[in-house]
């Protein structure tokens, strides 16, 4: 279930991104959060959001904060000189808000799960040991850490 | 066809997504009211003419669902019809929505079109078109 919950991830974000976001994204690997890189680039940022049902816990994504500045440009169809950072952040929850509930839908049996309220975290409080899928979202990379409780 | 449209989510870059996307979908002279949940809503229903709402479902303060389910206990509002735009798109959660008195629902991600297949028959559209044909067929010079 986690391993089909991961590729469900992965798919989901190419296919928000595309359609949302207007920005070519390619599939890459998985792996951890250490392997990821997004660790060491003090502008990331991280948001997270729990599920409940059939598979518990919480998924985590960490985009960089030159390619959120681009997404939220492409999701709002405003210049960044107009986007405040509330703005970015809002984005990046709704991206996250958008990849975990296609991804878990494509894992479904009809009786589904809840997903809580998105929130901004801070990169350092992740485990760098959890499994992480890297998608490159326009020569930059987004990760989506997956942290099951059950 | 231009509309009284309200679009109630919590995020205002979703709201401004949506309010894009109707643009794109063909509703772009509409009125926009925004309301960043149910119960900010329903009190902007009372005070201006809505022809259609778009509500999100998780939202603090009042869900979409306890949003629907209060407005169509109130008379002045049993007409209008709600789509409900989320993720969350599972057999249950879809059922219960429309057992609450919602006319549709578009999942996010979404698209112009997606968002114009529900919009369309819901606001009757396709039906206007129909009696405009009709109508010029009895036309008797």
């Amino acid at each position: 279930m986690k391993t089909q919950l991961m590729k469900a991830m992965m798919t989901s974000i190419s296919e928000v991104v595309e359609t949302m976001f207007f920005l070519p994204a390619e599939q890459e690997k998985e792996g951890t959060v250490l392997e990821t890189g997004l660790l060491d680039q003090a502008d990331a940022v991280s948001a997270a959001l729990a599920f409940t049902g059939e598979i518990s816990g919480r998924l985590v994504m960490m985009v960089p904060g030159n390619l959120l500045s681009e997404m939220t440009e492409n999701f709002m169809g405003e210049s960044d000189d107009k986007l405040t950072r509330e703005l970015k952040y809002g984005t990046l929850k709704e991206l996250l808000n958008m990849v975990c509930g296609n991804a878990l839908r494509k894992l479904d049996s009809g009786h589904g799960f809840d997903l809580g309220i998105p929130e901004i975290v801070d990169g350092e409080t992740i485990p760098s040991e959890l499994p992480a899928a890297v998608v490159d979202v326009a020569d930059a990379k987004i990760a989506a850490v997956l942290d099951i409780q059950n | 066809m231009v509309y009284s449209i309200l679009i109630v989510d919590d995020s205002l870059p979703m709201r401004s997504v949506i309010k894009k996307t109707l643009g794109a979908a063909g509703y772009g002279g509409s009125e926009i009211l925004e309301a960043q949940n149910g119960q900010e809503a329903l009190e902007m229903m009372r005070h201006n003419w809505v022809d259609v709402v778009l509500t999100d479902y998780n939202m603090p303060v009042m869900n979409g669902l306890d949003f629907i389910l209060k407005a169509k206990k109130e008379d002045l509002f049993s007409d209008i019809p709600f789509i409900v735009v989320s993720t969350e798109g599972n057999e249950d959660r879809i059922t219960q929505f429309m057992e609450s008195g919602a006319a549709g629902y578009v999942t996010k991600p979404f698209t112009a079109e997606s968002i114009r297949d529900v919009m369309v028959p819901i606001l009757g559209e396709g039906e206007d078109e129909d009696t405009i044909d009709e109508s010029d067929d009895d036309l008797d010079f």
